[in-house]
């Protein structure tokens, strides 16, 4: 039974959800003057002005002019969502809000207020070894655990990682995601900006997780931020990203590249927390190469943007390698989420396993798409994908695609899917309880997550829990 | 020299067979059709892993017809059941099959179906009026010769709770020459009828197979299929199910066994546009030596079509290192009162499971075949036909043991 003291605690929080019902919690925007604005478009003078600004090495200058062609020659997807929304000449590739900080307090009024509204200081002073704020193209302020520091950790953005560790830099950039991978990664690859490097040296384990938040600011922004992280042999780290963005009438385009490479016996846990606002395209390409015997966890929510297409992959390259992707999408009004994952076993004994929760809403589209492919020769190796989806009214959609390409004999593959609604049993049996048919649907659409919700650090479960409780409320007519 | 696939040997065709103008010309405008449409690209998902983009016409003669008409048992004569070629068709029952004709496989789906609708011939149809039960199966047998080709086509009518079974058999034996079958199969089911179809294809290894079927089921209809692909060198089967009217079932089972290099393609679509409908597919194939096999199939669920109950498995079981499949089952939904699950596998024979067998004194070549046996059992178990049954026991055993060619024939 409750105490007296609980239920008014919990009155209080429905109050608190109440205010916020309606209206994207990370909705505002902020008045900011920017120390670089250029025009709206792209072209090779954008590029050169920006690897001017940035001071780079002639080789990333050449990497850039390179890609933008690729960019021009590659057609649009024919497949997934509908982009034919996205005006290239008529987005911001390019704003540089302020000097990089270290520390909340030097950062510029207007911007550390967004800041302190999406409670990052605060997060970073509780629970993160480091922490990385991207607004617009840059980052504005980083700051990493000096005990951290100590062991040999770099965390930093990417632009002072080309500055300070060029080696390591040259010695990745573009292995694991070439540019021609696909059109958007050759965009990225054209006209990247901020974005996290991590190095983790060999044996260096990092219990605390490591954050970057990325805030989109500007109308007809494009954000294209490039993340690379190096784990060393056994060694481990878990890094963690959140983004949002005001909400405009005309949308935004938010399209990273992340590659990784885990190296023998290491591990890396990737958590994203999506929650970018309806007019946000997000089209991004992660991968991650893992040698022998490591581990990559890709943990994907994704809750916000117009449309997303997001398929974090796996290269399974070493024996024993292991690779995971949980993936969570929910699919509101007008919303597309083309979510997924990605596994290449291209070694023996080589293990993986996929498990997506779809939830679509209010008309919108929700789903799955995913590979698993097993090479020649990467035999006794196994893969299990199981993908489920609840579909909430009869306005919404759900797809479910998931490609399997197995080559070898000896090779274990399966798969599962389900697509179903909330059973008017479940509801029935929770109300006879005593629960409203809103707190009975909550609690069963909070079990239908929970398999991810259970592997996110407590902070980000409760903050994925809330968000997705927010996009439900009034979903039982 | 035989005639080729041109124009000219299309209107030689309609003139042997003394067509009708009108069934003539719908043949001349397929052709040109057929002329006009590139090849279907292997990078749309239609034809994903089967590329054909160097598919080469010029191989092939022109079809020859052979097929002995079909002969409806004598006790049917006077219900009304009509089983003839179109031929006769369009002299006696001309309404009937103007009505029917490529109603739901239009000629220009891609380039094998205009070529199919220019060059058709060995045609079906099978019309059982409302309310007849025909008990016994009916069954045609269709043939190619070396270096020719065939176009069959299949179209089966039901009235209101009729109901009937038809066997269709493609087979040869092995032939010297390059030979290619573009067959299209189309079905209505009235209401309240059962129809079961089985597609047998058995062709020798020079033989190029492409089928289509569809069928659309009506109210409280019930719609069973089964495709088996056992011969030919490249088989690629589309079999899809439209869900109609309320309350219809749809059962597609699919029995494939490849081996050498053999490249069997499969496509299923299980669509419900229609409320409280239930479709249940099983697709299960085995891959020896360089085979290869690809499986896709989509449940697709139209917004309206409440109640859904959808169903779809693909097992695959790889007999050698070589061997390749590729499966990819997919879901496209647009209800929310819906059950929809599919599953797919692909694993080899458990050594497990031989040892076990051979522990109990059997040599590992039975153990293997009990263990394809018992893989293959669910689908065997699920056939109406007995005939049916027993023939494909037959070629299972047949392939485990050697690989040779065996034509099914019930």
């Amino acid at each position: 039974m409750a105490t007296e003291a609980e239920d008014l605690k919990l009155q209080e929080e429905n109050a608190a959800v109440r205010d916020l019902k309606g209206s994207y919690k990370y909705g505002w925007h902020d008045a900011t003057s920017y120390d670089i604005k250029p025009e709206k478009g792209l072209s090779h003078e954008v590029v050169d002005m920006m690897s001017d600004r940035k001071n780079e090495p002639a080789w990333m200058r050449k990497i850039r002019h390179k890609s933008l062609d690729i960019f021009y020659r590659k057609p649009m997807p024919s497949w997934g969502a509908d982009l034919s929304g996205i005006d290239f000449e008529n987005i911001y590739y390019y704003i540089k809000p302020t000097e990089m900080v270290g520390s909340w307090d030097d950062m510029p009024d207007d911007i550390k207020a967004t800041w302190d509204k999406l409670g990052i200081p605060e997060a970073e002073k509780n629970y993160l070894g480091g922490v990385t704020a991207q607004y617009e193209s840059e980052v504005v302020y980083h700051k990493t655990k000096e005990e951290l520091e100590n062991r040999g950790i770099l965390f930093m953005d990417m632009d002072s990682a080309l500055r300070e560790h060029p080696e390591i830099v040259k010695q990745y950039f573009g292995t694991v995601i070439p540019p021609a991978d696909n059109k958007f990664s050759a965009l990225n690859t054209a006209v990247w900006s901020g974005g996290s490097f991590i190095y983790v040296p060999p044996g260096v384990e990092v219990e605390i997780p490591l954050q970057a938040y990325f805030r989109i600011n500007q109308e007809n922004m494009g954000q294209f931020e490039r993340t690379l992280i190096v784990v060393d042999e056994d060694s481990w780290v878990h890094y963690v990203e959140g983004c949002s963005a005001p909400v405009y009438s005309s949308d935004s385009l938010h399209s990273a590249v992340v590659e990784i490479v885990v190296k023998p016996r290491g591990r890396c846990r990737y958590t994203t927390i999506q929650n970018w606002s309806n007019n946000v395209y997000n089209l991004v390409t992660k991968r991650t190469a893992v040698e022998e015997g490591g581990v990559m966890e890709w943990v994907d929510g994704n809750l916000g943007s117009k449309v997303t297409m997001k398929y974090p992959s796996v290269y399974l390259l070493g024996e024993r390698a292991r690779g995971e992707v949980l993936s969570i999408a929910y699919a509101g009004e007008g919303q597309h989420q083309d979510a997924g994952g990605k596994i290449i076993h291209a070694a023996p004994n080589t293990q993986s396993s996929i498990t997506s929760k779809s939830i679509s809403k209010d008309g919108g589209r929700g789903g799955y798409r995913g590979l698993v492919r097993i090479e020649e020769g990467a035999h006794h190796s196994k893969s299990h994908v199981i993908c489920d989806a609840l579909i909430l009214d009869d306005a919404s959609r759900s797809d479910t695609y998931p490609y399997m390409e197995i080559e070898e004999e000896n090779a274990a593959v399966s798969h599962e899917a389900t697509v179903s609604k909330v059973s008017d049993e479940q509801l029935f049996y929770l109300m006879s309880r005593g629960l409203s048919e809103t707190e009975a649907m909550q609690m069963i659409v909070r079990g239908f997550i929970e398999p991810i919700t259970r592997e996110l650090p407590m902070e980000y479960a409760v903050e994925l829990q809330r968000l997705v409780e927010l996009q439900m409320e009034g979903s039982v007519g | 020299m035989a005639d080729k696939l041109t124009r000219d040997a299309v209107e030689r065709l309609a003139d042997r067979l003394g067509e009708p103008g009108w069934l003539a010309e719908r043949r001349l405008e397929a052709f040109d059709l057929f002329s006009k449409m590139d090849l279907p690209d292997p990078r749309g998902e239609e034809w994903r892993y089967t590329d054909v983009r160097r598919f080469d016409f010029d191989r092939f003669g022109a079809p020859t017809p052979s097929m002995a008409p079909p002969v409806l048992p004598g006790e049917l004569a006077a219900t009304g059941v009509i089983f003839t070629d179109f031929v006769t068709a369009a002299r006696d029952y001309p309404e009937l099959l103007e009505e029917h004709f490529f109603t739901d496989v239009p000629v220009d789906e891609h380039k094998f179906t205009a070529l199919h609708g220019a060059f058709h011939s060995d045609d079906v149809l099978l019309y059982v009026p409302r309310g007849v039960e025909v008990e016994l199966p009916l069954e045609v047998a269709r043939r190619v010769a070396s270096g020719g080709s065939t176009f069959p086509h299949t179209s089966i009518v039901l009235e209101d709770s009729a109901s009937v079974t038809l066997v269709d058999s493609f087979s040869s034996d092995e032939l010297s020459d390059d030979a290619l079958c573009s067959s299209v199969v189309e079905i209505q089911a009235g209401r309240g009828a059962i129809v079961n179809y089985i597609s047998l294809q058995s062709w020798g290894r020079a033989v190029s197979h492409f089928q289509t079927q569809r069928f659309t089921g009506y109210r409280d209809s019930t719609v069973r299929s089964l495709a088996v692909n056992l011969g030919s060198s490249f088989a690629r089967t589309q079999v899809e199910s439209v869900l109609q009217g309320e309350g219809a079932f749809s059962e597609m089972l699919g029995l494939y066994f490849a081996d050498a290099d053999q490249h069997f393609a499969q496509r299923t679509l299980q669509y419900h546009d229609a409320p409280h409908a239930t479709s249940d597919l099983l697709y299960k194939g085995a891959l020896k030596e360089h085979s290869r096999s690809e499986y896709s199939g989509l449940i697709k669920v139209s917004r309206g079509a409440q109640g859904t109950d959808a169903y779809q498995a693909n097992r695959n079981l790889v007999l050698s290192d070589n061997a390749l499949a590729h499966s990819i089952p997919q879901l496209e939904i647009e209800a929310n009162e819906v059950r929809c699950t599919h599953g797919a596998t692909v694993s080899p024979v458990e050594e497990e499971h031989l040892f076990y067998l051979m522990s109990r004194g059997i040599d590992r070549v039975t153990a293997q075949k009990l263990v394809v046996f018992g893989f293959f059992g669910e689908v065997l178990d699920r056939i109406r036909v007995p005939g049916v049954r027993d023939a494909l026991s037959g070629a299972i055993s047949a392939k485990v043991e050697s690989g040779a060619h065996l034509e099914v024939a019930v």
